[in-house]
């Protein structure tokens, strides 16, 4: 799908950008074996930002058609005249001036669509084999969900681009009865590309039902988390967040801006040595992280950011705005959810680079502590304090994994607790689930290693 | 409104004539301007105009829906097309009935013209009395949002239910900063009217702002304790939200609550009494109807520690054999009690004044855990010092039994209304 937006001119001695957008999704959940969510969504439509004199102004309508385009150009103009005039005075702004990205990428890998009755019964067939291995399970939830994001944009330094990104998951959830109640854990396989080709081979499907039935079956008889400062193995599904929330959300040019405390730290020792952490933009070690992004919605060329090398906070995350005003080149991190929705600083894929460690030999050199697994939702904070909830782990006792645990969430000050990190993990695993919400949603890819640190737990 | 209610009819129509048994429409669009303030400056004016058209389709108890936001011909084929073939496609279930007929109603709230003049003098007041009384606190990613929302609902039941409001929406997000130091960032948020009220008198923000400025210099707690917390009515509503999640349609229809089967007993504190008004003359936004097409009315759940009704969707409560929810779980309000919160404080030897709470998803069972936020530490009954780095954990069953007092004072946020709660028993480490 293409809105040839290249047929309108842009012209006017300020900047303007211009997107026309198209986001689709699906989502269809079966709890026991009857569906109780089954929608799909599409919305469209087009947008133009305009800065003036350091003022921006933005419009945005559903109908992408030329009239459409035109008020929505004419519109963006008038918001941002509206806001020099109620200026006092006139202000000083920087704003980087390079040459626009031109490309086209589709992830879309188009085949045979399935119907809505062949969806139906592929998802009864994953339900049914999870129905029969384990009967002793008190609820099961299968869902399959999709997203696509069509995005065409152009902008007054010529950019000309074209992205269609799309992911889809199979995600299952098991609940049993436990000693203090029930307990649930859940999966997820999938990522880049449409259900139709993301659907799993039935013996990886059961490898990983497998798993997480081993682990609630161990939470069935958990136990509460001892609360305080531990000794932790954060596996390395939770360094992913970690990449994220600990550190990637304090290194946004805005928020630096706005008081987090990574101002003063930029080129200071913020972690051990063994610490270092890049947001990539597209592809990471020779594959196509989760989140690719190749142009941003400013229409920048996007390149990795390298966050932290060896312990040192080494850059920012900028748009076309804050790079010009911290004297950088931007690299493609204005991103924007949905076609009514401004560009702002975002993440692409945040991870933690691996180290040289096995796990084995972390876990074993633990006396008291625990190995965390699962985690479920995060939160940062200016402060570089950060949280995030757990649902899966296990105690550390002398080096041998012990009881598993109930529910918990821990945190840390980022820039004291990755100086608390010791051991670093030799493998690595990417994250495509995730959304970030900042104002907007986002799809974001986080990924790491396993990790040896000090963190606050939370429990009894 | 008439161009909506004629979308709305058109699509009934080509839902019937497509084999749709019975069908529930909704169209809307909605006007907004935003202007966005980020470092303390007025940075952007946006301006979003959106539309919606949804379906739901019921086809021998199978049900499909759809949404898009395209008003014209080819757009409403395609997605009364895709509404058919998902409810064709779906599993029969017996508690798949349409809403009944609800009658024919207008509402209208609070019709104004956006005032563009009156949102910029609202925040240059605004943010030059933050800047002169706390100058190192940073207004940041923050709104003010004006709203203007058609909304119209038909079905094939008889329903036709139209609405009109407008209102003035706010989001305030700040950080203190001073050389080195952050503070950790708060907010508030406010749904209103166009009145007089400076913003820095909306929704506690000057004490808020005020709270930033002096989070600055935190400390840790002395030691781990079992003990008392008082909660704010800006971070109230997270806890109540996660509390009322276990009498919602996903926890009970897994059987999965530990509010389950507890309808008419006592589960809480005398104390405690929570409502949904979703129409209350106090709040500036409204809700008439609910996405399965019912009127929405004022119902409570708590009532003096007794829980009165579940938050049912019609498909739960048919899939249970209960009776449904009459409101809609939003609009909520907390009874205020007799307590002063100064007084409040006095009374508590050792705890914690929790002003945002930062926690993981709570388990099943009720468990809780997370960090307390821009809160402080209460000693011999005075606030005594910003705190850093406290978690706090415990068990919402236990929580919602353990409740000292509620405040007499209590804030509209425009669609909320909360007192300050103190609650005991819960562990701070």
């Amino acid at each position: 799908m293409d809105w040839n937006l290249n047929q309108n001119k842009l012209s006017g001695s300020h900047y303007t950008e211009l997107r026309a957008q198209e986001n689709r999704a699906f989502h269809l959940t079966m709890l026991n074996g009857e569906i109780n969510v089954n929608r799909n969504s599409k919305e469209s439509g087009v947008s133009a930002r305009t800065l003036i004199n350091g003022s921006w102004g933005f419009a945005s309508h559903p109908e992408i058609k030329k009239d459409s385009i035109e008020n929505v150009i004419a519109k963006s103009i008038k918001n941002a005249d509206d806001l020099n005039r109620f200026k006092k005075q006139a202000e000083a702004f920087h704003f980087s001036k390079m040459k626009g990205a031109v490309g086209r990428k589709d992830h879309s890998f188009s085949q045979n669509k399935f119907s809505e009755k062949e969806l139906i019964e592929r998802l009864s067939f994953f339900d049914n084999i999870i129905a029969k291995k384990y009967p002793k399970l008190i609820n099961r939830t299968v869902n399959f969900r999709g997203q696509n994001f069509l995005k065409e944009i152009i902008n007054s330094e010529n950019a000309e681009t074209f992205e269609h990104y799309c992911r889809s998951f199979l995600f299952f959830s098991f609940s049993m009865d436990g000693q203090s109640g029930p307990v649930e854990l859940s999966d997820f396989v999938g990522g880049i590309g449409e259900i139709e080709s993301n659907l799993p081979e039935v013996s990886k499907f059961e490898e990983c039902i497998d798993e997480l039935y081993r682990h609630l079956v161990n939470k069935t008889t958990g136990v509460h988390a001892e609360a305080g400062v531990k000794e932790v193995i954060l596996g390395s599904n939770l360094a992913g967040i970690l990449a994220h929330e600990a550190v990637g959300h304090t290194v946004e040019a805005d928020l630096v801006k706005g008081g987090s405390v990574a101002k003063e730290k930029f080129n200071q020792v913020v972690g051990s040595t063994l610490v270092n952490m890049t947001d990539f933009a597209h592809t990471a070690y020779g594959e196509i992280c989760p989140s690719p992004v190749y142009f941003d919605d400013e229409g920048t060329i996007a390149t990795d950011t390298i966050l932290i090398d060896k312990g040192v906070l080494k850059s920012f995350m900028h748009n076309k705005e804050s790079a010009a005003e911290f004297g950088v080149i931007p690299t493609g991190h204005a991103r924007a959810w949905g076609f009514s929705d401004e560009p702002l600083i975002r993440m692409r894929n945040t991870a933690v680079l691996p180290g040289e460690h096995h796990l084995e030999e972390m876990i074993s050199s633990v006396k008291d502590g625990y190995y965390l697994i699962d985690p479920s939702n995060g939160q940062a904070d200016s402060t570089g304090e950060f949280m995030f909830g757990v649902r899966s782990g296990y105690e550390i006792k002398n080096g041998k994994l012990g009881r598993a645990i109930l529910d918990t969430t821990i945190s840390g000050v980022a820039f004291e607790m990755l100086k608390s990190v010791t051991m670093v993990s030799n493998d690595m695993t990417w994250n495509g689930l995730g959304h970030c919400g900042k104002k907007q949603m986002m799809h974001v890819g986080m990924g790491g290693p396993a990790i040896k640190c000090q963190m606050n737990i939370g429990g009894v | 409104m008439q161009n909506l209610i004629e979308i709305g009819n058109k699509t009934l129509g080509h839902l019937t004539k497509k084999g749709s048994h019975q069908s529930l429409v909704n169209v809307s669009n909605k006007e907004s301007c935003e202007f966005n303030i980020e470092a303390n400056k007025v940075n952007l004016i946006r301006s979003t105009f959106d539309q919606g058209l949804s379906a739901k389709v019921f086809i021998d108890l199978k049900i499909g829906s759809s949404f898009n936001n395209q008003f014209n011909e080819s757009s409403i084929e395609t997605l009364t097309d895709k509404a058919i073939e998902t409810a064709q496609a779906s599993i029969a279930d017996e508690a798949n009935i349409i809403a009944e007929n609800q009658g024919q109603h207008y509402f209208h709230n609070n019709i104004e013209e956006q005032d563009s003049d009156w949102m910029n003098s609202l925040l240059s007041q605004f943010l030059e009395e933050s800047n002169r009384l706390f100058p190192n606190t940073i207004i940041e990613s923050s709104v003010l949002k004006f709203n203007k929302e058609q909304n119209v609902m038909l079905s094939s039941s008889g329903s036709l239910l139209t609405s009109l409001q407008t209102n003035y929406e706010g989001f305030v997000m700040f950080t203190t900063k001073e050389g080195k130091k952050s503070s950790s960032f708060n907010y508030s948020y406010f749904i209103k009217n166009k009145d007089n009220r400076p913003l820095m008198e909306t929704s506690g923000l000057r004490e808020l702002i005020q709270q930033s400025s002096e989070q600055i210099n935190v400390r840790k707690i002395p030691n781990k304790f079992t003990g008392d917390i008082i909660i704010t009515p800006a971070c109230i509503g997270d806890f109540m939200n996660s509390i009322l999640s276990y009498i919602e349609t996903g926890h009970l229809l897994r059987k999965q609550s530990f509010l389950q089967n507890k309808l008419n007993e006592k589960v809480a504190s005398s104390l405690l009494t929570v409502r949904s008004n979703p129409n209350s003359s106090e709040f500036a936004n409204k809700l008439f109807w609910n996405s399965e097409g019912f009127l929405v009315k004022d119902e409570v759940y708590f009532e003096n520690g007794i829980l009165k009704n579940y938050l049912l969707s019609d498909f739960g409560a048919r899939k249970l054999k209960e009776k449904r929810s009459v409101s809609s779980g939003t609009h909520l309000v907390i009874d205020t009690g007799e307590i002063e919160f100064l007084k409040m404080v006095k009374s508590i030897k050792k705890g914690l004044l929790v002003a945002r709470f930062s926690g993981g998803h709570p388990a099943d069972n009720g468990d809780f855990s997370g960090v307390a936020k821009n809160s402080y530490y209460i000693e011999n009954g005075e606030i005594v010092f910003p705190v850093s780095e406290v978690m706090i954990s415990g068990n919402y069953s236990q929580l919602i039994q353990n409740i000292g007092a509620v405040s007499k004072e209590s804030i509209n946020f425009g669609d909320a209304k909360f007192p300050w709660v103190h609650f005991s028993g819960v562990t701070v480490s």
